[in-house]
């Protein structure tokens, strides 16, 4: 719902204002009462939990005890954790699987690559791995998880960007999407093609930015989603 | 990072898998939906791991 509102912020206030029948206003909504009870939940498990590592929602319970957040605010702060840290690396990954298997010049060189690994890897192993990450870079430029627009408002005072004057208070918007599919930095920008990365140029590293960039980047989210995901897919097979 | 991770033990594990033609999974399945979270339209991936 959110993210809706974030994209059409008027659609979804008249719609939600005179309670219009909009299907996908409609869907969303249903789906974020969804997730509201699924955060809940997930929260209500944490805080019985008898595992002693304290996280960062220890500090947040805290906060909740002496007042300085009410529940609402506390069960959105793990809704935002729990799609940020799980959904976005999930879909990517489940694109990135999907490219790579149907493809078999890429599979295969793929394969071949981690056949060099130990038994036992662990991330620092794959980060001599070039073909592996040009892969999960290219992953992320064609589907990065948060492709759309991400707005930004302009402090105080205004402010210039490439020679354009911008007023405060207005709304200003960077999305990945085209971005990444600027034919003039990435040759053939539809097609999957890892190996583009082999010979990064420069102008391809600047214009690649699937986590947002600057200060508000939500690269510290996704790196939240740790074993999530690769515990689900290995053990659920086996 | 955690995709560089998961697709290296996914691949070690299951280095045959294909994209599956079953229960008519079809590329249109995977065509991007987007408002702010990319989500693909078929709401599935179909693979088949060996």
């Amino acid at each position: 719902m959110s993210a809706l509102r974030a994209v059409f912020p008027r659609t979804v206030y008249l719609a939600q204002r005179f309670s219009l029948p909009i299907p996908i206003i409609q869907d969303a909504a249903a789906t974020t009462k969804r997730m509201f009870r699924y955060a809940s939940e997930s929260l209500q498990r944490h805080y019985n939990s008898t595992d002693e590592k304290p996280t960062l929602f220890n500090k947040i319970y805290k906060a909740g005890e002496e007042d300085f957040l009410s529940f609402t605010e506390i069960r959105d702060t793990a809704l935002a954790y729990i799609v940020a840290g799980t959904d976005t690396t999930a879909t990517t990954l489940t694109y990135l699987i999907w490219a790579v298997c149907r493809d078999h010049n890429i599979q295969r060189k793929l394969v071949e690559e981690l056949g060099s690994l130990r038994e036992g890897f662990d991330d620092a192993d794959l980060k001599g791995l070039v073909y592996l990450g040009c892969v999960v870079d290219e992953a992320l430029r064609l589907y990065s998880a948060v492709p759309a627009v991400l707005p930004r408002v302009v402090p105080p005072g205004g402010a210039t960007l490439a020679g354009y004057r911008f007023e405060q208070g207005t709304v200003v918007s960077c999305q990945a999407y085209s971005l990444h599919r600027d034919a003039n930095v990435f040759v053939d920008p539809e097609r999957f093609r890892p190996e583009r990365w082999e010979g990064a140029t420069k102008e391809m590293r600047d214009a690649f930015h699937p986590f947002g960039g600057g200060a508000r980047s939500t690269f510290t989210y996704s790196s939240l989603c740790l074993s999530l995901c690769l515990d689900s897919v290995e053990e659920s097979y086996r | 990072m955690e995709l560089r991770l998961a697709t290296a033990r996914f691949f070690r594990a299951f280095p045959e898998a294909r994209v599956s033609k079953k229960e008519g999974m079809s590329d249109d399945d995977m065509a991007e939906k987007i408002y702010l979270l990319l989500s693909p339209k078929g709401k599935r991936c179909l693979v088949e791991l060996w």
